[in-house]
């Protein structure tokens, strides 16, 4: 028996409770609905009806030490608990744990200093369902920014170039950066510190799941964001927006972009407050909503987008670590057991 | 040919809802007008209403759906709570097309509760299902060539499955 089809506002309604793990199957579904699910509405909404959080972890270096927090972009007043997230799980030690980057399905990977001098370890680790995994140590020199989408990326400092790094075949890639944006970057007169430059003026940024740059115009009243797109063999960067950021510059002159939240929102950053700005159409007449946030969160250098809901993961490798993670007490146990007999 | 379903307590009104098969029924007022649509309807013809048509939704579906506010009434209190939602899981424990059906008819009706309920169920339904198959699931045409499937199926890989 044939099925009557249904309206796609109740499809909408569908969707919007379903699963993050079903929500990357939508994406692949038909252009349209690729484009829906990117939409902050949608996603405002799926994340009501499906248990799912979404913010930032900011991360800044103070008394070189580095710190992070957990800001959410939902809040309830009833319930301030449901959107905190902290890394206060993983196995700590006296050492600080630095995050390098996160992941889709709320993946961050970390990396935290060991006794050892320049012996470093890393993590993968889920914050909401606080679980955790040590992986082998990738050679991360250059390092500036990483970004993931479906790969790991970094924006080398030196060269105007992306190093980009696949977890599934392990192997990895370096592709320059869009020739207009080298260019403009070279059409000036006045000689220049091109590190400093590059620095300043460019981001990466993940957007509807592909890699993009962020570049800052040189008058600083607008931005323009390139997308990576035919991520496969073929690289091809485009440019996919101009946004007039005038009208944020009038709210908060200080503001500087941190992220792409969705394709319509940006991240920015003022004094003592972060600024989501609503952008509609490339057009500069623009919605704003901030939220106020403690120092340390104001002058975080460094911003991880994670969105995660709250189903474990399984994070490969052996079960060991989780388990021992169950028993804290165990390894508290243990490690004053070996420090006695060192 | 009219089927009564009003409920037991006679003391309450009774309003006539007619099918797009042409079967009439006999619902509380109170049980009706769960329906924001058919409570609109009531306010408008006042009390000299005789039959109200509901052309979108036939018997078999529209009984469906009367059984729903029936249950759903009176405002429950905490006791039944968990005895409710039993109820409710096993009320959209249907086969697809009836669940369509009273989906497709709760929207008309505007039923935001049952709505929710029954979009929640068709959502648990897809958890877990391919690309192609929720495409088959709401008849969605699938634009994309070859390659940008390829693509955006990369871009929406997780490194953890």
């Amino acid at each position: 028996m044939a099925l009557p089809p249904l309206p796609d506002d109740i499809i909408y309604e569908v969707f919007t409770r379903t699963s993050l793990e079903t929500l990357r199957r939508i994406r692949q579904l038909s252009k349209e609905w690729n484009q829906v699910t990117y939409d902050s509405t949608f996603m405002q909404q799926f994340r009501q009806r499906t248990k799912t959080i979404s913010g930032f972890f900011f991360q800044n270096v103070i008394h070189g030490k580095h710190r992070s927090s957990f800001v959410s972009i939902d809040y309830d007043d009833q319930n301030p608990e449901a959107y905190k997230v902290s890394l206060s799980f993983l196995p700590l030690g006296a050492f600080p744990v630095i995050i390098l980057a996160s992941a889709p399905q709320g993946i961050l990977l970390c990396e935290k200093d060991t006794q050892k001098r320049n012996v470093r370890r890393y993590y993968v680790c889920k914050p909401t369902t606080k679980q955790w995994q040590a992986i082998p140590n990738p050679k991360t020199r250059y390092l500036t920014k990483a970004i993931a989408c479906g790969k790991f990326n970094w924006l080398l400092s030196y060269h105007n170039h992306i190093f980009t790094f696949d977890l599934n075949t392990e192997s990895w890639e370096i592709f320059a950066l869009p020739w207009e944006v080298i260019r403009d970057e070279c059409d000036d007169d006045e000689p220049y510190d091109k590190y400093e430059k590059l620095g300043q003026v460019l981001e990466i940024v993940g957007c509807e799941g592909r890699l993009g740059l962020v570049c800052m115009g040189r008058d600083e009243e607008c931005i323009s964001l390139w997308v990576m797109e035919e991520y496969g063999h073929k690289k091809v960067w485009r440019k996919r927006k101009k946004i007039g950021i005038e009208e944020l510059k009038r709210k908060e002159h200080q503001a500087s972009l941190l992220a792409f939240w969705n394709t319509d929102v940006v991240l920015t950053k003022g004094y003592y407050e972060l600024i989501f700005y609503k952008f509609e159409n490339y057009c500069s007449t623009c919605t704003t909503f901030s939220k106020v946030v403690t120092w340390e969160e104001s002058t975080a250098n460094q911003v991880f987008a994670l969105e995660s809901d709250f189903e474990p993961v399984y994070l490969g490798l052996s079960n060991l670590s989780q388990t021992l993670n169950q028993y804290p007490l165990l390894i508290s146990l243990l490690f004053l057991l070996l420090c006695i007999v060192v | 040919m009219a089927s009564s379903t009003s409920g037991s307590s006679s003391s309450s009104k009774v309003v006539k809802i007619r099918s797009s098969d042409n079967e009439n029924f006999e619902v509380e007022e109170a049980a009706a007008a769960r329906s924001e649509t058919i409570k609109k309807l009531l306010e408008d013809v006042g009390d000299d209403a005789d039959v109200i048509p509901l052309p979108n939704v036939d018997a078999k579906t529209l009984v469906k759906v009367m059984e729903w506010c029936k249950k759903h009434m009176d405002d429950v209190d905490e006791l039944n709570k968990e005895e409710m939602k039993t109820w409710d899981a096993e009320f959209v424990d249907m086969d697809q097309s009836c669940l369509y059906n009273v989906l497709l008819a709760a929207n008309f009706l505007n039923i935001k509760e049952l709505l929710d309920q029954l979009t929640q169920k068709v959502a648990d339904m897809i958890k877990g299902k391919s690309p192609e198959e929720i495409r088959a699931t709401f008849n969605i045409k699938n634009d994309f060539t070859p390659e940008e499937e390829a693509e955006i199926r990369k871009q929406n890989a997780w490194a953890f499955e």
